[in-house]
């Protein structure tokens, strides 16, 4: 049976290098336990550049949540999307650990003080599904 | 801890997440408006609040969560009189009387005041110790 898109929505968000730098700086062990999935982890940890890895996701999570409902302020919230850097400019996002696969695909942009995500987000399913 | 001890502290983290003098914020100063705060700063605000009270503060406990994914809270991008009933019954130290007059989504963020957390800090250390 094909796979039915539903379109959720397009986010962006923006976060700022001085707010990033001062994030990472108190809080980058909880950044990497309760922020992220047990996948994202182990990439950051492989990093060589984990601040601009911070940065990214965090901007691509943010942006993803907007698109598809905004969930802010929610720390699990963040946790349950995976975001794949492609290493350069582009990253998917996916649903982490739910049944409604929900998944996205955007950029990054960036500003003289900060970096940017913006995303379009859909739910995925079969075709027919309620 | 008296009220001025836990208000120290409180100023003390947020003029940390949020880069200012802990003498410019006030009780009655809005996160959003007045100091600033944008998203990554809720969550740097509740990890300090964390580390320096000694507690964990659960998902939604202090600021509200998942409310606009919720089918019958939010309709046309406002809060509806359901909605404002489920943020009055989950965060109680959250003063809507300002916000029930234009209960857009985006100004709810603005609500969240200084006054907020300290009534939230209040509650929860005195638990602990009635715990102990």
């Amino acid at each position: 049976m094909p796979l039915a898109r539903d379109f959720l929505g397009i986010g962006v968000d923006l976060v700022s290098w001085s707010r990033i730098q001062r994030f990472w700086a108190s809080h980058s062990q909880e950044f990497l336990e309760r922020l992220l999935t047990p996948t994202e982890q182990s990439r950051l940890r492989r990093s060589s550049r984990p601040l601009d890895f911070f940065a990214r996701s965090f901007a691509a999570k943010e942006a993803t949540f907007k698109a598809g409902g905004a969930k802010k302020f929610a720390e699990e919230s963040l946790r349950e999307i995976e975001i794949t850097l492609d290493g350069g400019t582009r990253f998917r996002a996916r649903s982490h650990g739910h049944s409604n696969l929900i998944q996205g695909e955007g950029e990054f942009f960036e500003t003289p003080d900060g970096v940017g995500a913006r995303v379009t987000v859909w739910k995925e399913g079969q075709a027919g599904d309620a | 801890m008296d009220e001025q001890q836990i208000f120290d502290k409180v100023r003390e983290c947020l003029g940390g997440a949020l880069g200012i003098e802990p003498e410019e914020i006030r009780p009655e100063s809005s996160l959003v408006r007045d100091l600033g705060a944008e998203s990554i700063d809720f969550i740097d605000i509740l990890f300090r609040l964390e580390r320096a009270f000694e507690i964990k503060i659960p998902s939604g406990e202090l600021f509200p969560a998942n409310l606009l994914n919720e089918e019958g809270w939010v309709r046309e991008g406002r809060v509806t009189p359901e909605g404002l009933k489920v943020l009055r019954e989950k965060i109680p130290s959250l003063d809507l009387s300002e916000f029930e007059k234009d209960p857009r989504v985006s100004n709810l963020a603005e609500q969240f005041k200084v006054q907020m957390i300290l009534d939230y800090i209040r509650e929860k250390v005195t638990k602990n110790i009635q715990a102990s």
